[in-house]
């Protein structure tokens, strides 16, 4: 088995952002200050050391502002580490809340091509797999109107048909599975249990317990910036949610 | 593989320096890294060119509607006013607000380009710094989308039209749009951290422009404030383009001004953007 990602002993710290609340014109009045200003730090993620192997989906529990999503920050790369390690093996992506970084203005195939891009796909691949991202997303007969006309389910199902569809190695779901309706819910299942079978590696963050246990091998909680418990998804659930009962 | 890493003590100068593009699978070669950026650059600045324009010739009349406006509001008050005698002050006055416009646009939109993203920036890896070269290559598009409109204006006053001038704009269109860049890179990342930047710029490029040549020609300024005209940055590029479109000649010495400030701008500039670049998406 193939390790996927690898965090050592990983801590992430935000700088306190307060002194930028001011803007440019407070820091250069407040110059003098500003220099002898000590910056704390505030950790969100504290000491964090954990295998994800290639081919397994795996859950992150935890509260509210518990720092999933930064953790999912430094998996995806666009956050880097305070201390520590993070190696990730593989070609990562995202899928999009509600369509957030598809542009309003232009329709569901320019924005198709725009996120493949940025994902890191190239045109050619994309235009390949253009029919099935539409096909996908039963989008066929609105692709050419621009996606501010789309209700909340379509943008959902074109988020989730751009990045399902472009063949990830490491899918990265963020709480996204909740929305749409139940035959689109059940497409999406269908797609994350034939990745999983082709040997995706899936790290996602839920709070449904239900989608933990029946789509993951391995939970994690997350409790005061640290990993608390870790291992089988039903036991890490009732730890997270001892009055839920499954 | 990909590795990021950090000491404690220090911010990372790059971001995640060995993070590939995620769309190669293996080590891709300098030459795929090369035309991936192209295609992203490319994809990004068709997007920005497609909503201004909307796709249609309404979007590109638009566009030109400022410019030409501001230069008819212009040429009332200093020709029909105040009696400059600049001659043929209308076509003098047009080429420095096309050129003024595309700088000023850039400057103003590169202060959000990395907001307006946030979302991708967000969620995706891909390199932070094809954003505003996306930006500027739309906004000297769209300033070559006005040449054609200078060209008219140089044919109703009975101007000479040569063909100096293609060698003129093929040579001093990347200078204008290197020297922007280093600006904006600069620009597009402080702004993420102060957010007040942008209004700043705002009064500063107000002030900026009547401290500029787009007026009134440099000759025209009193000899002791000349000195300060001429550290203008905007003053060689705005040079360049009129000796070019007004006289058909390449004037040497502006042009080579405008690739010396492109060095300059782009040195800055990127330094700026690799101090802060790694933590962009922390503060958006």
């Amino acid at each position: 088995m193939t390790v996927a990602v690898r965090f050592e002993n990983v801590s992430k710290a935000y700088m306190d952002h307060r002194f930028l609340g001011g803007g440019l014109k407070n820091a250069i009045l407040n110059l003098p200050r500003m220099a002898k200003y000590k910056r704390p730090e505030t950790y969100v993620l504290q000491d964090l050391s954990f295998e994800i192997r290639r081919g397994t989906t795996v859950a992150f529990v935890g509260r509210n502002g518990a720092g999933k999503s930064t953790l999912l920050g430094l998996i995806a790369g666009v956050l880097v580490p305070s201390t520590g390690r993070v190696s990730v093996y593989g070609k990562v992506s995202s899928l999009l809340e509600l369509g957030a970084g598809f542009h309003p203005d232009l329709t569901g195939r320019e924005n198709i091509e725009l996120y493949g891009i940025v994902l890191g796909f190239r045109r050619a691949e994309i235009l390949r797999r253009l029919d099935a991202i539409v096909d996908f997303a039963e989008l066929r007969e609105h692709i050419d109107t621009p996606v501010r006309f789309y209700s909340s389910g379509m943008l959902a199902r074109l988020g989730f048909a751009v990045v399902s569809q472009l063949d990830p190695e490491i899918l990265i779901v963020d709480e996204v599975l909740a929305v749409g309706d139940f035959s689109f819910q059940a497409k999406c299942y269908d797609v994350i249990n034939r990745f999983r079978a082709d040997g995706g590696t899936i790290v996602m963050v839920s709070h449904s317990a239900s989608d933990v246990v029946r789509l993951c091998d391995e939970a994690h909680l997350i409790e005061d910036h640290r990993i608390v418990a870790s291992g089988e998804p039903r036991e890490v659930i009732r730890r997270y949610q001892p009055e839920l009962v499954i | 593989m990909t590795t990021i890493s950090e000491n404690p003590q220090q911010l990372p100068q790059t971001t995640v320096p060995s993070i590939q593009p995620s769309g190669m699978r293996a080590q891709p070669s300098l030459l795929d890294r090369i035309v991936y950026y192209c295609e992203l650059i490319w994809t990004l600045a068709r997007k920005e060119i497609k909503v201004r324009y909307k796709n249609n010739l309404f979007g590109y009349l638009w566009s030109l509607a400022n410019p030409l406006a501001s230069a008819f509001v212009f040429y009332f008050a200093f020709e029909i006013i105040f009696k400059s005698s600049i001659p043929n002050f209308v076509v003098f006055l047009i080429v420095g607000l096309f050129v003024w416009q595309w700088a000023t646009n850039f400057f103003i939109g590169s202060c959000s380009v990395y907001l307006a993203n946030g979302n991708l920036i967000k969620k995706a890896v891909f390199p932070r710094f094809v954003l505003p070269i996306a930006l500027d290559m739309q906004d000297a598009f769209h300033f070559l989308m006005s040449i054609p409109v200078i060209f008219v204006f140089l044919w109703s006053h009975h101007l000479s039209i040569s063909p100096i001038m293609l060698v003129g704009i093929l040579l001093i269109l990347p200078g204008q749009f290197l020297f922007l860049l280093g600006v904006g890179f600069a620009l597009a990342s402080i702004n993420l951290f102060f957010r007040d930047m942008e209004r700043i710029l705002q009064i500063a490029l107000n002030i900026l422009f009547y401290l500029s040549p787009v007026l009134y020609p440099v000759d025209r300024v009193p000899e002791g404030y000349r000195i300060f005209i001429n550290l203008n940055p905007m003053t060689p590029v705005i040079e360049s383009w009129r000796a070019l479109f007004l006289n058909s000649t390449l004037q040497w010495s502006s042009i080579g001004r405008v690739y010396l400030l492109a060095a300059l701008s782009l040195a800055f500039g990127i330094f700026i953007y690799r101090r802060l670049v790694s933590r962009f998406a922390e503060v958006l």
